[in-house]
């Protein structure tokens, strides 16, 4: 993986605000232009005025989504990362492992949500394993992968170092799978935050997801739309902060003087 | 979520309701705003429910009490989820068939050629089979389109020509937007459907168990509903407070709407006419749905309800 620093932050974040204004630009003349009611689709700033009006409330929500979202990913990414050593080490846990993330990703979540929450009751516990389950998979796959193409590229230079395995999994395998296990973290921060606000407008008492249910039943589009916002926006952010982690700890990898 | 009950006296009570939070369950905010649920040393965490069924998760044990509705119930008892009725939030059938009225529709026989647009229960088919044929319609000239729990407003602007609503909220919303809707509502097509809607139910397990629990928990309701039937617009005030995500203006509608319903033609809230429960089973049956054949003593109880309307009674 190569982490690009081509562009300038300053051009970057101009072509970003550019592509913004348009989006909300294209949206506003849709709902002016189509005199669409607002319980279809309310223009841009409606849904900034809800934004800014219910901030607190929003605020409120998402600590909890929050808390689900970072204990749900912090134990996907230890489960994944001594899944993906234990399968490193053995290779007919590899096959098990293989096999059952496969089922794992193949049940639709919809369905297993509410029996989670029938299972689990309908405290934080039933989200929390949601995540994990969405969540261990990417991780898993990308950092074994990873660990297992820097075996073929490094396998001869461990060799030729004696280092024994372990010392070579630590100082070479390791390190080199860093950027894959970078891959397999970004889509898991959005997924385990798309997984918990799932759960949670399946049964919740807080969450973005409680919000964003209420606001549906109400009939306030501006407020789903605002919660949307809210969101994705998150979501940019996450993969912002972890491209920057990854740089941080990949200082290897990045092109330096371009 | 973070927050522990404070007093380590107060006995932890869950509520599942059935949907989001809505006027329905407006008593029970009232009772939590006013604290009725602490003077009887309850600690009540009410919980928002989508998809699943709250009948279930009561059976389990996962809550002490739901919100549910008549044919939730029968579904529950015919797949022996031990699960029973305490309390009818609403003593009537409230919900109706809905359509704008720019779409011809007069009475039962217009539903032939037409899209009903629903969430795919079995009821709803018999429901629609039921009344069209009584009316000499062709039921199968209807056209079913599974909109799922999806809004009236939207819906009926392009998907569907008419729905099943609930008058006290997707009812006052249209008003509100200032569509013109007509609608035929199920009270009044056959006493049939004219059960109480929704119930608060409980586990055979709680009621065996600990009785005092259940009095204490409906006590307070009581107090709640018979609080929103007095002062409706306080009430939606008291919810609004707790669900800001949703609309005050409907809120509000909504509440005056269903002061007038809460104890409609019933001796104190929450009585349930159990002849009323085994006509609608026994026409399930007719209709397929489910052979269910306990009588509705088994699962409805009127016993845990304080009768005594004045008591406590908060002006």
């Amino acid at each position: 993986m190569k982490v690009s620093a081509s562009q300038s932050p300053l051009v970057q974040g101009i072509k970003r605000l550019v592509w913004l204004a348009g989006v909300a630009m294209l949206w506003h003349m849709i709902t002016t232009l189509g005199e669409i009611p607002t319980y279809i689709l309310p223009s841009p700033g409606a849904v900034l005025k809800t934004l800014l009006e219910d901030r607190g409330i929003l605020w409120f929500h998402a600590q909890e989504t929050l808390f689900e979202w970072s204990l749900g990913l912090t134990l996907s990414t230890f489960v994944a990362l001594a899944l993906s050593w234990l399968a490193f080490e053995s290779l007919s846990f590899e096959k098990l492992l293989n096999r059952t993330l496969v089922v794992s990703q193949s049940i639709p979540y919809l369905t297993l949500a509410p029996l989670l929450l029938l299972w689990f009751g309908l405290g934080a516990a039933p989200k929390i394993i949601l995540i994990l389950l969405t969540c261990t998979f990417p991780i898993t796959q990308l950092t074994l992968n990873g660990l297992r193409n820097a075996q073929l590229e490094f396998g001869i230079l461990a060799a030729v170092l004696r280092l024994n395995k372990n010392k070579a999994l630590k100082r070479i395998y390791a390190p080199a799978a860093l950027p894959q296990f970078f891959e397999g973290l970004k889509i898991a921060v959005t997924y385990a935050f798309v997984s918990s606000v799932l759960a949670e407008l399946i049964g919740s008492e807080a969450g973005l997801g409680v919000y964003l249910s209420r606001a549906q039943s109400a009939y306030r589009t501006d407020r789903v739309m605002a919660v949307v916002i809210v969101i994705v926006f998150f979501s940019l952010f996450c993969i912002w902060l972890v491209n920057r982690i990854a740089r941080k700890a990949l200082y290897w990898k990045v092109e330096k003087n371009v | 979520m973070f927050n522990v009950a404070l007093a380590a006296s107060l006995i932890p009570v869950t509520v599942a309701l059935d949907w989001t939070p809505n006027t329905n369950h407006l008593g029970l905010y009232v009772a939590k705003a006013n604290g009725l649920f602490k003077k009887h040393n309850l600690d009540v965490r009410l919980v928002q429910m989508k998809q699943t069924s709250t009948t279930q998760i009561v059976g389990a044990g996962k809550a002490e009490f739901g919100i549910s509705f008549v044919s939730d119930v029968l579904h529950a008892r015919f797949q022996k989820i031990p699960v029973m009725s305490v309390a009818g939030i609403i003593p009537e059938n409230t919900s109706c068939f809905a359509w704008r009225s720019t779409t011809p529709i007069a009475s039962i026989i217009d539903f032939e050629g037409k899209r009903y647009g629903g969430w795919g229960s079995p009821e709803e088919e018999a429901t629609l089979r039921f009344i069209m044929r009584k009316a000499g319609a062709d039921f199968k000239k209807l056209k079913m389109v599974t909109t799922g729990v999806s809004d009236f407003l939207p819906t009926t602007a392009r998907n569907a020509d008419f729905m099943w609503i609930y008058m006290g909220w997707d009812g006052m919303r249209a008003r509100l937007e200032n569509v013109d809707f007509k609608t035929l509502c199920l009270r009044d097509i056959d006493p049939i459907f004219n059960h109480p809607s929704p119930l608060i139910i409980t586990s055979n397990k709680l009621s065996k168990e600990k009785p005092e629990l259940i009095k204490a928990f409906l006590s307070a309701a009581s107090e709640g509903y018979r609080f929103a039937v007095q002062n409706p617009e306080a009430a939606a005030k008291l919810f609004m407070q707790q669900v800001p995500e949703s609309d005050a203006r409907l809120v509000k509608a909504s509440a005056a709407y269903l002061a007038k319903e809460y104890t409609k033609k019933i001796p104190y809230w929450g009585y349930q006419d159990t002849k009323k429960f085994d006509a609608y089973r026994i026409w399930a049956n007719q209709q397929k749905i489910h052979s269910l054949n306990e009588d509705a003593q088994l699962f409805v109880s009127n016993a845990f309800l304080p009768t005594n309307p004045t008591s406590g009674l908060n002006k």
